[in-house]
């Protein structure tokens, strides 16, 4: 049964649960989650006291917006109906409660930022992996409820795949915890319900994160290439030959000219790869590279080059875009065709194209642009026109019955970005 | 055996089949019915040496073609309760392909096409009743490998692995059967045929994948696939101590290094593969065979075969007994441990990695031993659990017990495991299928008792013990084996509260209860 209280009452309630100075009505605080347009935010600082949270505002029938430390409500999906909204942010929830250097394991709240995790894993020689330098900026919640399509490695898989066991907050205030293990038969793969369900399952408070030992060498390499498609047919064959860099992309003239800047010749295309790993493996990874680099038409690019990239790409403030690139996961054999019909389209509208996040099926095909005003949405649209599907958030019907079951009063709030 | 409430067949059952399959793809023959009645649960031999081989014989077996004839039986047992069993190769060692509320078992071996294969793109896409060799075989042709070779690959389907969240022998490579799916397609428990891909998130695959039939048929796989290995090396070594064996093994994959195949096995287990002399090569419980009985048998022929059998019997119904004194005896006879590692693909890089392996292994006090061992092992790989009615004829039994936790947390278990069971049965244990975090151990225990009820309970006593010890321990209960009915109890205290989610699942997916039940805890 929905108990009917005022604005004042339902804050009243919550700043019971977090105390008085864990929540805020003042518009300089909830202006800050626009999006949903919260009337205040709640701050609690244990898992408990989350799902507490939940469970007051299921009664209450007030909805939730999860955020990470101010980000992550700036879109949502459709309330069910119009009703009180609060912002439930993890700032708070940022302690690393165990890190298992046998295991090679980190457990930690999800509100710490990705950043700091990584700085206290740095201190005792270990790494959350080699992930793009845009993730640091975010909460390890907002990478495991909301995977961006960046969050991966050739030599780790992607980010949510490190994941091996959490503890997530239902609606109606019940807890759940998965069992830590390397992998095991004991049923469907629970965790993975909530990895990338946006917070309309529940809320992930703790996550038990695989982490890396720092490596023994990484050696940045670019290549130099004729035309797009030579790079990544040499990428492709990396990724098939069992040579897994650590970080692999394939660029574009004009996204060559914005990452590489001045490489000493012009370059047409670029291929560049960070190898890492024990030195001896290391080397011998490199002479592979070379060789299947090679054989494609690639020609490398003076070292320094290649660290100047690397140097650069490893800081979170590097944006090398003016607006957020729009993307598509393409396959490797249909890669040609949807160059070529990108290119088609965009021949009279210089625009930064890209490949990443490459493995053995296929590639990301970024599109980005410097130019002013020339939008997400409008990048999308042209990837749509190109016969390509851009990333797009959705919720399958049978997830979408499973989260009328966990929630059934529709407290939770899906959130998009 | 476990069984629920047993379902009363309609009579107009048969007869509402034939509206969707033809009569030669559907029986209600005894002899069909006998042959479904049970799978490779180790358990079940018990009732088959007590002459009740028909351990829970279903009531119609049926071989679909489609996914589609598929929605139309589920639709149809959805009507009328009819429980449903989805059957792959029936080389399951949990119960899990039993039809043990009655009911209809659904063979997909018709279903075993291949649909697609794609060097270019790294997949292929099987129809989930394909036995495992047979997929294996069509992707070589192609100069593609799944890299999947669980010890059951003549024997076990695509959808069975899928199923039970299988594990190969080059799993430390190529990943578990979970690693390596990227789509599915499967009909669920309301009769929707439903398509998903990892690509999608909410990920559904990982829900399907390990359901064991609860919550969907799966009747279409997309896989990775890899260009076959160019290279392939063996190298084995002999470490004094499993701990010793364990922190090589754990250093090395820390270090980045990804072997192929690591096996590294107890004193015990090795104990008795010197023992043997061919026993190397195979599984543990072909190896407990060899040291307990078949040694009588080479001395002095077949004539002794009665012999041979009390003589089992009887060091078997003292199995505690023996443990403890192998136990005691370990520290004067022991050489160590074995160990087999094996690197595949590029040849530079196998033996770049062959060297840093190696250096770890010297690191913890490890003798080489050269390639033999391996290659002995890659030779008879397959060579385990067919031959063990015996023990069995002997008055006793085997089982194995795969389980797994993080390295941290897997020396404690390993010995809570065989504290707990050594009084009981004869123990041994191998460690395979290790990972960055942690590794599988795989322990195989026989014992005997007298009668069958006897038996039973020192079965279920000796499962009851190790898999206690395995929670308290903060291991999990399987590996690679699954749930099924053996493990069902077990559930709740391995998800605690979370089982209340797998719960809400299962009514989403399969609302009438009608797949598998009774399996899983579900």
């Amino acid at each position: 049964m929905t108990e009917s209280l005022s604005l004042d009452g339902i804050a009243a309630r919550l700043a019971d649960i977090v105390g008085a100075s864990h929540l805020s009505s003042a518009p300089a605080d909830v202006d800050a989650y626009g999006g949903l347009s919260p009337f205040a935010v709640v701050w609690p600082g244990s898992p408990s006291e989350v799902a507490a949270v939940l469970k007051a505002c299921t009664d209450l029938g007030v909805a939730v917006g999860i955020a990470g430390g101010g980000a992550g409500v700036a879109h949502h999906w459709p309330l069910t109906a119009e009703r009180p909204r609060v912002v439930l942010d993890t700032l708070r929830m940022s302690n690393i409660l165990d890190v298992d250097e046998t295991s090679l394991t980190v457990l930690a709240q999800t509100g710490i930022q990705v950043r700091h995790l990584e700085e206290a894993l740095r201190r005792q020689g270990l790494t959350l992996g080699p992930y793009p330098a845009e993730l640091q900026l975010a909460t390890l919640g907002g990478l495991l409820a909301a995977p961006p399509a960046i969050a991966h490695s050739p030599q780790t898989g992607l980010f949510h795949d490190g994941c091996l066991g959490l503890s997530v907050a239902h609606a109606d205030g019940s807890s759940v915890q998965t069992r830590v293990a390397p992998r095991r038969a004991t049923g469907p793969d629970l965790a993975r319900v909530y990895l990338g369900s946006r917070g309309g399952l529940g809320v992930i408070t703790t996550a038990t994160m695989r982490v890396y030992r720092v490596p023994e060498l990484v050696q940045p390499i670019a290549f130099a290439f004729t035309g797009l498609e030579a790079a990544h047919a040499g990428a492709r064959e990396l990724c098939a030959s069992g040579v897994l860099p650590a970080r692999l992309r394939v660029l574009g003239e004009e996204q060559a000219l914005s990452e590489l800047g001045d490489a000493g010749a012009p370059v047409r295309a670029a291929c560049l790869a960070v190898l890492s790993g024990p030195g001896a493996l290391v080397h011998v990874q490199h002479r592979l590279l070379d060789a299947i680099l090679g054989r494609a038409g690639g020609m490398e690019l003076p070292q320094p080059v290649a660290y100047r990239w690397w140097e650069r790409s490893r800081s979170p403030g590097v944006q090398p875009d003016a607006t957020p690139p729009a993307g598509a996961r393409v396959r490797h054999s249909r890669l040609g065709e949807a160059l070529a019909s990108v290119r088609e389209l965009t021949r009279r509208r210089p625009l930064n194209l890209w490949l990443d996040e490459l493995d053995l099926h296929g590639a990301n095909l970024w599109l980005g642009s410097r130019r002013a005003g020339e939008g997400k949405r409008s990048l999308a649209a042209l990837l749509l026109d190109a016969g390509l599907e851009p990333f797009r958030p959705a919720f399958s019907p049978l997830m979408e019955e499973l989260r009328q079951k966990l929630d059934p009063r529709g407290t939770l709030v899906v959130m998009e970005s | 055996m476990p069984q629920t409430q047993r379902y009363r067949p309609s009579p107009a059952l048969g007869s509402e089949l034939l509206a969707i399959l033809p009569a030669e793809r559907i029986s209600q023959g005894s002899a069909d019915r006998l042959i479904y009645s049970r799978d490779m649960w180790p358990k079940t031999l018990l009732s088959v040496r007590d002459n009740k081989p028909s351990v829970c014989p279903p009531d119609v077996v049926v071989w679909p073609e489609s996914a589609e004839e598929i929605a139309a039986i589920v639709k149809l047992c959805r009507r009328d309760h009819v429980p449903l069993v989805p059957w792959g190769g029936g080389s399951g060692v949990c119960g899990g392909a039993m039809a043990t509320s009655g009911g209809i078992v659904l063979d997909l071996k018709r279903m075993n096409r291949l649909l697609l294969a794609s060097s270019d793109d790294g997949l292929a896409t099987f129809q989930a009743g394909v036995i495992g060799q047979t997929l294996e075989d069509q992707l070589n042709r192609r100069g593609l490998t799944l890299g999947h070779f669980p010890a059951s690959i003549y024997c076990s389907t695509l959808g069975g692995w899928l199923a039970a969240r299988s594990a190969g022998q080059l799993s430390s490579k190529y990943g578990k059967i979970e690693d390596m799916v990227l789509a599915l397609e499967a009909v669920l428990g309301d009769g929707r045929i439903v398509r998903c891909s990892s690509a999608e998130q909410p990920d559904l695959v990982p829900l399907i994948v390990g359901s064991e039939g609860t919550l969907a048929i799966i009747t279409e796989a997309t896989l990775r696939v890899h260009r076959l290995a160019a290279h392939r090396v063996f190298r084995a070594y002999e470490v004094p101590r499993v701990s010793a064996g364990c922190e090589g093994f754990r250093r090395a994959l820390q270090r980045g290094l990804r072997p192929a195949v690591m096996r590294l096995y107890d004193e015990t287990d090795s104990l008795l593969a010197r023992a043997s002399g061919q026993g190397r090569a195979a599984g543990g419980q072909r190896r407990l065979l060899a040291a307990l009985g078949e040694e009588l048998e080479a001395r002095h022929g077949e004539r002794i075969g009665d012999l041979k059998r009390l003589l089992l019997g009887a060091a078997l119904s003292r199995a505690g007994m023996l443990s403890r004194l192998a136990e005691r005896m370990l520290p004067r006879l022991s050489g160590g441990c074995l160990a087999i590692v094996g690197f595949e693909g590029e040849p530079s890089l196998c033996q770049a990695e062959v060297e840093l392996f190696h250096a770890e292994l010297l690191g913890v006090g490890a003798r080489d031993l050269g390639e033999g061992p391996g290659l002995s092992w890659y030779q008879h790989r397959y060579a385990v659990s067919y031959k063990q009615s015996p023990l069995y004829a002997a008055g006793g039994f085997a089982d194995t017990m795969e389980v797994a936790a993080t390295w941290e947390r897997l020396l404690p278990l390993y010995k809570s495991v065989r504290e707990a069971i050594s009084s009981l049965a004869m123990v041994l244990a191998h460690f395979s299928h290790a990972y960055p975090e942690g590794c599988s151990i795989y322990f195989t225990f026989a014992a005997a008792a007298e009668g069958r009820a006897k038996s039973d309970l020192l079965y279920d006593e000796i499962w009851r013990r190790g898999l206690q010890a395995v929670i308290k321990e903060g291991g999990t209960i399987s590996h690679h084996h699954g749930v099924g009915a053996s493990k069902a109890a077990y559930m709740a205290e391995e998800h605690g509260p979370a089982l209340a989610v797998y719960r809400q699942l299962k009514a989403v997916m399969d609302p009438d209860g009608i797949l598998n039940p009774g399996k899983m805890g579900l």
